[in-house]
């Protein structure tokens, strides 16, 4: 079941004088819907989901925090102080990461993740298959994950922690290893979980979150410079052409030569 | 037929105990009953593709680094008698036997070794040495260089190949192909080293440092203990008689 996830008045500094990764981050987002969390490069989206899952709290004891980190009913308070798997998932930038290497196949891969939360049960393998059909990845499941493509790789990633039916799901730049059949896929497969899990997608590409978000957050300097849904994100696209990829996303999309096709399509992500 | 992991593990210390203890002679049938042992006999085999196609590459060096330390040694250690003569080249008897003894030593211990790694899977490995008690943290280490000594061979080639792209002669030639090798060897263990602190991550992510009691992954059978004993027994036997006759000469 999906969880709340609420962030008040947080601030992360790695050690004592290095400048502030993140300060007065205040976010809440609703169980079960998509927030697209947003920013150039260095603008602290992968330090606040990493704040989130705990895997910051538990590996820099020495840095200086404040604020507080809520999880459905668990509050932080800065920030958790160990991993918080499987309540939280996030899958990582590179997706090539999140392979284990100890598995010869992407159904043992996936099967790991159960392992290690001691879940056992000669239901396992069906529900791994379940989950990679339901990703489209049925035809890779006896394939060595270290061969596999960037847009697989990504799905397979993914795949190793929605097993866990993670409440709240966090992904770091998932458009990265994506081209543009693959990013499609993706959005629908994120689309589909919406109401069951509480996700945050960062990304400094737009068009994932457009295609999937329900709240919008653009980060720049560690601060949340705006916050808003879908028609205020629009609304004020311009404004942000300094720190997105505005420009290349209507470009493209007033390319199409084909109106009907192309009003359809911004009328569908919500472009006016 | 299934050895549990503790019992190839003996194997390997029957293996190291006769490469270190016994005479070339009584080592060569056992190289030949290693290699035959990974083709044939299941427990033995290469677990995947990849291993399979190291393990054959790894015997095609292995019998060139037997020639090569033999007929060097043959010829510069120049002591006893002239065994035989190549054209001019002449190969002395202590020389020939020195190189074989090195050459089949080494080949024994890196065998065995590597007919093990290549035989099991990391995961079984990983469950194995958790079993045994050893930190996750510990055991996430060795599972991450061994993915990464498993993974160098193509990432050479990835370098090599975007070298090539560029212009550099890092084929031109094997004296361009070693110095092209020495080159790229510290940047590529630098970024594996962050390479593995990143996979680390993300298994913890994934809960692997969460884990359950060590006694719920044990993966003894009883069955396989004879083998274990007889591997263990003939190990010791060796050392035993090696002693003895080192002390009676």
């Amino acid at each position: 079941m999906a969880l709340e996830l609420a962030i008040s008045e947080f601030s992360f500094q790695y050690w004592k004088d290095s400048p502030r990764a993140l300060t007065n981050v205040s976010l809440t987002i609703a169980p079960g819907s998509v927030c697209a969390l947003l920013g150039p490069t260095n603008s602290g989206k992968t330090t606040l989901l990493h704040a989130i899952t705990g895997i910051l709290g538990s590996h820099h004891r020495d840095a200086i925090a404040s604020g507080q980190i809520r999880v459905g009913d668990d509050a932080f308070t800065p920030l958790p102080d160990r991993v918080l798997f499987p309540t939280v998932g996030l899958t990582l930038q590179d997706p090539y990461y999140q392979i284990s290497g100890l598995c010869d196949t992407v159904v043992e891969e996936i099967s790991l993740t159960l392992e290690t939360l001691d879940i056992h049960g000669s239901d396992i393998p069906s529900r791994v298959m379940a989950l990679l059909d339901k990703l489209g990845l049925s035809h890779l499941a006896h394939r060595k994950p270290s061969t596999l493509s960037g847009g697989e790789l990504q799905r397979v990633a993914l795949a190793n922690i929605l097993v866990a039916q993670p409440p709240i799901l966090l992904l770091d730049e998932p458009s990265n290893s994506l081209d543009g059949t693959s990013l499609r896929r993706f959005a629908s497969i994120v689309c589909g979980l919406k109401g069951s899990t509480t996700m945050v997608v960062a990304d400094y590409q737009l068009e994932l979150a457009i295609l999937t978000a329900d709240q919008f957050v653009i980060m720049d300097g560690g601060k949340i410079i705006f916050s808003g849904d879908r028609v205020q994100f629009i609304g004020n696209l311009s404004r942000f052409r300094a720190l997105l990829p505005v420009g290349l996303l209507e470009q493209t999309l007033r390319s199409i030569p084909d109106s009907t096709l192309r009003k359809r399509i911004m009328m569908t992500i919500g472009i006016r | 037929m299934r050895l549990a992991i503790p019992d190839k593990l003996s194997f390997v210390l029957l293996a190291w105990t006769c490469a270190f203890l016994l005479p070339w002679q009584f080592n060569i049938p056992f190289i030949v009953l290693l290699v035959l042992l990974a083709f044939t006999f299941n427990p033995f085999k290469p677990v995947t593709a990849s291993a399979r196609t190291y393990f054959s590459r790894f015997t095609i060096y292995a019998i060139l680094l037997v020639f090569v330390l033999v007929g060097v040694n043959g010829l510069l250690l120049r002591e006893g008698p002239v065994r035989f003569r190549f054209i001019v080249l002449d190969f002395y008897d202590a020389g020939l036997t020195y190189g074989l003894t090195v050459s089949v030593r080494l080949i024994l211990l890196s065998l065995s070794v590597l007919v093990f790694f290549a035989s099991t899977h990391f995961q079984d490995f990983a469950k194995y040495l958790q079993s045994l008690g050893l930190p996750r943290s510990f055991v996430s280490i060795i599972l991450l260089s061994m993915f990464f000594l498993e993974q160098l061979p193509h990432r050479i080639t990835q370098v090599f190949t975007a070298q090539e792209a560029r212009g550099a002669p890092v084929r031109a030639g094997i004296v361009a192909r070693s110095r092209a090798f020495f080159l790229i060897l510290s940047p590529l263990v630098l970024s594996s080293i962050v390479e593995s602190v990143e996979r680390g991550v993300a298994l913890e992510l994934r809960g692997y440092h969460l884990l359950r009691t060590n006694k719920d992954i044990r993966q003894d059978q009883p069955t396989s203990r004879v083998w274990r004993f007889a591997f263990l027994t003939l190990s010791s036997i060796i050392i035993i008689l090696s002693v003895i006759h080192w002390l009676s000469n």
